[in-house]
């Protein structure tokens, strides 16, 4: 490779990644000089506008064609581009309930935080665009240690110590079991270029690359799982949401989140579709589905039960993103023409409610010193406006109309039955579970708006998270009310044909 | 139309700025100006010339859900309830509610109520119906919570949301279901192309999941549990949602969908059978209540059964009997309601042993309730509309279409009997109702509070219903033909022409009116002697024991998963997930046949190979069975140091040294490492446990040399080895073909690891001067 080779490459492609990366490098080295006095929270702001240049960026390449720059290995197309937005949006609403986060001497290293969050959001950016499978892992690295670090921000905390040391040992299983798979994806088809590997693979002949190829397929499923949060590889959420800081746990079950489905859709469609199948003239993928889809209802149902009896609100809202990471794993087992439109729009709901109902949760325990349920006692008539969000949110997450999250679950329910062959199964068993959702979310409810309040004692409002919670209920309303604005967009805009070589 | 829909939600923003001069101005006042407005504007739709409308604004047209109005004469009828009874029921509450009350955010529900569910009587697009119809449990919710410091309160809102939202779930699923196949989400659209609804293979699955939504709503049984504990909202919200109105869109969405589905015989069967038995059921628990709200819940359940049940007949005469006792309900029980208000305004009880003699204090009162309660029990008088309606219930009873249905036909049978038991438990619990309140002797002493008459506002709304009940009673044609046959006609999808008489001649549903008179009047005047029964019965049946005990079970279940699985214990977690891979794959590969056992690749083994085998195989299953940590590590040493022996067999000399130098590096940092850590202490497991672990252990070990087999056994590219035999010397100039790969043909990846490893060193020198710094300070 030359000078000029590397110099005729349309390196402004990556404009919001340079930009992610300049910040985070930034802001590492200030830390590191400047002064123990400055406050350490102006890095947020600083932060907070850097990703909106690189959604400035980002939103400028819309409509771009789908290129590859280094090699093949970077891919720009409407899918990296549609999943980026929601990636960078999710990161600068976490920054600004970061800004706000006070934990009593806990937490040490403020500065740690921001540029952290800032490299864990570049691994999930590459993740979205990477066309190798190298790319790929090392996004998935880059964002996974980060993250881990991120868990144990509160360091004299010991939840929060137990937390980190899980979700590293947990992580590290399942980075192994990725690897394992995507070597075999290597070995079988010779390449780790995406789309090399789906021409090479279609060469493999059934009878003696079908085993193999399905233990490929298991074992990067099942280690991708974890980043998704699905069973089997679920468990370490709820400790390690609960034990992390609340905007680290924010990060986790959204950014974190979509950057998993990100990465399971890129690497399972751009590989498996195109591998023969079980049976004559069906791809490997089909012949998989049937797994899937008894993962993502064992899913709905284990995020949906267990979240009953939860008096702890994070470890709560940890089983319910289970349960949400299981409705989207419906419209890929459906795998209709609507699969990416409707899980683009939950994720876009799931990142406004939930971040919307975490930086309300914020708020609440930071004033009780409480993470139990019965902090939201007579919030209603201690901040009305508040209460008013949060059942914005939680009827969003639970599905009802008027809101963002019933438009996604509507639109992953038709998806379900309109598919050939349709999920009837699958979609009963999202219905089901949902109608189970309703205890604890009307139970959050129930605490706001029919119990007495404790104290009298003024909730203190900061700015960064008072603006992440407007913006999130504003977000989910509007998508709830005119969903329309945000799908036709998306259909004009993102062709997701793109995605394939 | 949009107008008026929006009107309540437009207003209901409104109302906290005007709550907050409600010292002075009661909010009520300004509410009840919204329903009125309204009430004015679909009043003058009214005439023998209707015609339905249809008005379409366009929402989210990339997923079908459009704002189509469709106003034929069901929906007015329900939009002209909604809207009257609104109107006096928000006149009502200004003198029930006091101004101390929280009164803002009971008037925001209230208006976000009836606008949602005006909403869903208009709508004609499925999934704004749908929108809508969660609105009106979510309001129902709030205002059942309204006085939240009550523990029954809090219990009855979440009870009802649950069991009606979880309908509204289920009715969603039909509606999806229905607007796939039919390929359109208008309800009108889906009437003429009902065909393909009636001969999908999920017909069942679909009619079943609509009528769930719409039994959970109108309180049908056995989901009419909710509806007695709503009665811990304020009596104007019972009277409105709980009455007249919310409880009504479940009938609404059955009457709706005949045109679909009252071809299939299971519908008669399903809905008048559900209808049958909630009548019978909910008037027999009527009479047991002590409550005078309670009396009313049931009294209301009991009546919508019977609605119901004439909708599933699907004949003219049931049809129209149904539009027309959906109006009378809606008179005579909005006035019971607010008369019961009236009693625990003005007495401070509800409890009917306590109560009693009222009718020298409150004589007003005491005269709308007697009417109201005469024409709920269908008493045979020409100014009480309840007896019309109830007569041609018996009526339709008793003509019904044959059917080759041998269920159906069974029922047909026993309808007319079953009717007039119904009926029978009607008349008692409505003599109960009155008798106990305003007769017989007064208990002054028991009551909070001296009773007295009400303020004469108060006494208006229930007045004005009164009048309607008199007035219909009395000229009945005045409403048939303008405005009771164009809501029949547009369920039956005919012309409906029926003329409404009081006297009809000496015939059968007269006869079976005065066997009810007469059983009625005995069970009446013996009630004590049948109060051993009343109690006795249903005891344990009871469907409210079942949901407390589905609750309870839901929630220690889900206790007991957490506690089994979700525990925290990283061993646990870890055994699911090997577990699930192995389930997985194996169940993957039972399905294929293409494993593959090929030697075809491999070289002879030799005696010292299968030597070392063994040794690094029991090597690795002594480091399990080693009882501490040095132990442990030594011997998994001997697995390392038995590859480097295997190297050595191989002639690759290189690599072995590697190997050795890299196993005994480890060894000896995690011996460094493990030193720091507590003792390793052998943990008590239960011998399933150990089991399990061993199963799972062994399988995935076989998982795992099954699957390098098969990848062993495949070779469909050439090895690489050749190029690099052929150029190594040429293009690197070294002899050794391993050096050459590291140092030149990949040299900067070698130099990079190089600065890895540094770095990595760097990281670990740094934290071990850290701790040492540490030591010194402390």
């Amino acid at each position: 490779m030359d000078m000029e080779t590397l110099l005729s490459y349309e390196w402004s492609m990556m404009a919001p990644e340079f930009t992610i990366l300049i910040i985070a490098t930034v802001l590492s080295l200030v830390d590191l000089f400047a002064d123990k006095k400055i406050d350490r929270k102006l890095f947020g702001w600083f932060g907070a506008a850097g990703i909106g240049i690189a959604l400035f960026f980002l939103f400028s390449q819309i409509g771009h064609e789908p290129a590859m720059i280094l090699a093949n290995t970077y891919r720009l197309d409407a899918f990296s581009l549609s999943f980026k937005i929601l990636l960078l949006i999710g990161a600068l609403l976490v920054l600004l309930m970061g800004v706000s986060y006070e934990a009593k001497g806990e937490l040490l290293y403020r500065g740690e935080f921001y540029y952290l969050l800032m490299s864990a959001l570049l691994g999930a950016m590459m993740m979205a665009s990477s066309a190798d499978l190298i790319t790929l892992f090392v996004g998935l690295e880059l964002l996974s240690i980060s993250s881990y670090i991120l868990a144990g921000t509160r360091k004299k905390s010991t939840q929060s110590n137990e937390a980190a040391m899980k979700y590293v040992i947990n992580g590290g299983i399942s980075s192994a079991f990725t690897l394992f798979g995507l070597s075999y994806i290597y070995g079988l088809t010779g390449s780790t270029n995406l789309a090399d590997i789906s021409r090479e693979i279609s060469n493999i002949a059934p009878e003696n690359g079908l085993v193999l190829l399905s233990v490929a397929f298991i074992l990067t499923f099942v280690g991708l799982a974890f980043k998704i949060s699905t069973v089997p590889f679920q468990m370490w959420a709820p400790d390690v949401y609960q034990g992390a800081p609340i905007p680290v746990t924010v990060f986790l079950s959204v950014v974190s989140k979509t950057a998993g489905f990100v990465i399971i859709l890129r690497v399972l469609l751009s590989v498996f579709p195109f591998a023969q199948g079980l049976e004559a003239n069906t791809s490997l993928l089909q012949s998989m589905m049937i797994f899937i889809s008894v993962l993502a209802g064992i899913t709905m149902i284990a995020g949906n039960t267990v979240a009953l009896k939860q008096r702890n609100i994070k470890r709560l809202f940890a089983y319910s993103s289970i349960a949400h990471a299981g409705y989207l794993l419906v419209p890929f087992v459906a795998f209709s023409e609507m699969m990416f439109e409707s899980m683009w729009f939950y994720l876009a709901a799931y990142l406004l409610m939930n971040i919307g109902a975490f930086a309300v949760i914020q708020v609440m325990s930071e004033h009780s010193h409480s993470e139990d349920i019965s902090i939201f006692a007579g919030l209603f008539y201690r901040r009305p406006w508040m209460a008013v969000m949060m059942t914005i949110f939680l009827l969003s997450l639970a599905g009802i109309p008027g809101t963002a999250g019933f438009i996604g679950k509507l639109n992953i329910f038709i998806g379900a039955l309109f598919s050939d062959p349709s999920r009837y199964i699958l979609a009963a068993v999202m219905m089901g579970t949902t109608v189970i959702s309703y205890f604890y979310y009307f139970g959050v409810m129930a605490q706001m708006f029919m119990r007495p309040s404790g104290s009298a004692v003024p909730i203190r409002m900061p700015v960064g998270v008072t603006i992440a919670m407007v913006f999130c209920a504003a977000g989910t309303i509007t998508l709830g009310l005119f969903p329309g604005v945000v799908l036709d967009f998306f259909q004009t805009q993102f062709n997701f044909a793109e995605m394939f070589y | 139309m949009l107008f008026a829909v929006l009107l309540p939600f437009l207003a209901s923003i409104f109302i906290p700025f005007l709550a907050k001069w409600k010292d002075r101005i009661h909010t009520g006042i300004f509410v009840t100006l919204v329903p009125l407005v309204i009430f004015i504007y679909f009043i003058q739709f009214l005439g023998t010339g209707f015609q339905p409308e249809t008005r379409s604004y366009s929402w989210i047209p990339s997923l079908d859900m459009n704002m189509n109005f469709y106003l034929d004469g069901l929906s007015l009828l329900f939009v002209l309830l909604i809207s009257g009874i609104g109107t006096l029921v928000a006149f009502y509450s200004i003198y029930y509610l006091h101004k101390s009350e929280q009164l803002g955010n009971f008037y925001v529900y209230f208006l976000i109520f009836m606008g949602s569910m005006l909403g869903v009587v208009l709508s004609d697009n499925v999934f704004v119906l749908y929108s809508f119809w969660e609105f009106t449990s979510l309001s129902s919710f709030l205002l059942i919570g309204y006085w939240n410091h009550r523990r029954g309160s809090r219990y009855g809102a979440l009870k009802s949301m649950l069991i009606t939202v979880f309908g509204g779930l289920s009715m969603l699923g039909a509606l999806v279901f229905m607007s796939v196949i039919t390929n359109t989400a208008s309800i009108q659209q889906m009437i003429t192309e009902k065909s393909i609804i009636l001969n999908h293979e999920f017909f069942p699955l679909i009619m079943g999941l609509l009528l769930l939504g719409a039994f959970t709503k109108s309180a049908q049984f056995p989901f009419h549990i909710w509806l007695p504990d709503a009665m811990e909202a304020p009596t104007p919200v019972s009277a409105y949602l709980h009455s007249a109105t919310m409880v009504k869109a479940g009938i609404y969405l059955v009457a709706r969908n005949i045109p679909i589905f009252a071809d299939s015989e299971w519908f008669f069967v399903i809905v008048s059978g559900f209808g049958i038995i909630t009548l019978m059921w909910a008037s027999y628990m009527a009479v047991r209540q002590t409550d005078l709200k309670g009396i009313l819940a049931f009294s209301t359940i009991s009546q919508l059964g019977m609605i119901m049940a004439m909708l599933g007949f699907g004949t003219k005469v049931a049809i129209f009997a149904a539009v027309f006792h959906i109006l009378n309900h809606a008179t005579f029980k909005g006035s019971l309601f607010m008369v019961a208000g009236i009693v625990d305004h003005e007495t401070g009880s509800r409890d009917i042993r306590k109560l009693g003699g009222l009718m020298t204090f409150m004589p007003i009162t005491a005269t709308l309730a007697i009417l109201a309660t005469f024409s709920m029990a269908g008493f045979p008088l020409p100014f009480l509309n309840g007896f019309y309606s109830k007569e041609m219930f018996f009526d339709a009873t008793l003509d019904l279409e044959s059917t080759s249905n041998a269920l159906a036909g069974f029922m047909q049978q026993a309808l007319p009997y079953l009717a007039v038991f119904g009926s029978i438990f009607t008349f008692v619990y409505s003599m109960y109702f009155f008798f106990g309140t305003f007769r017989g002797k007064a208990q002054i002493s028991e009551l909070p509070k001296k009773p007295h008459e009400a303020p004469i506002g108060m006494l208006i709304s229930p007045a004005v219903l009164v009048a309607g009940v008199i007035i219909i009673g009395l000229f009945p044609e005045l409403i048939n033909k303008p405005f009771i046959s164009h809501a029949a006609a547009s369920i039956y999808g005919g012309e409906i022409d029926k003329h409404i008489y009081f006297w009809h001649g000496i015939n059968l549903p007269l006869i079976m009116s005065i066997a009810v008179l007469a059983f009625g009047t005995i069970l009446v005047l013996t009630r004590t002697k049948w109060e051993a029964i009343y109690r006795f019965i249903p005891g344990p049946l009871s469907m409210n024991k079942v949901y407390d005990g589905s609750v309870k079970r839901a929630e220690t279940y889900s206790e007991r998963i957490t506690k089994t699985y979700m525990n925290g214990s990283l061993g646990r977690y870890f055994r699911l997930i090997l577990g699930a891979i192995l389930i997985i794959t194996f169940g993957f590969m039972a399905a294929t046949t293409g494993f593959e056992f090929n030697m075809a690749y491999s070289a002879e083994i030799t005696l010292a190979e299968i030597l070392v085998a063994i040794m690094m195989a029991v090597a690795a299953v002594g480091t399990i069975l080693a009882k501490n940590r040095v132990a442990a590590i030594i011997i998994l040493g001997v697995v390392g140091y038995g590859l480097a022996i295997l190297f050595v067999i191989y002639r690759a000399p290189d690599l072995a040294l590697t190997q050795l130098i890299v196993e005994t590096v480890t060894v000896a940092l995690f011996l460094m490492v493990f030193n720091h850590l507590p003792q390793l202490k052998m943990r008590k497991q239960a011998w399933s446990t150990k089991a399990l672990n061993l199963i799972i252990s062994i399988g995935f070990g076989a998982l795992m040399t099954l699957v390098a087999i098969s990848a062993h056994s495949s070779k469909w590219f050439d090895s690489i080895s050749s190029y690099f035999v052929e150029n190594s010397y040429k293009l690197g100039g070294g002899d050794n073909i391993v050096n050459v790969i590291l140092v030149d043909m990949r040299g900067l990846d070698t130099l990079f690891e190089i600065a890895v490893l540094g770095i990595a060193a760097l990281g670990i020198y740094g934290m071990v001067k850290l701790r040492s710094n540490k030591e010194e300070d402390a």
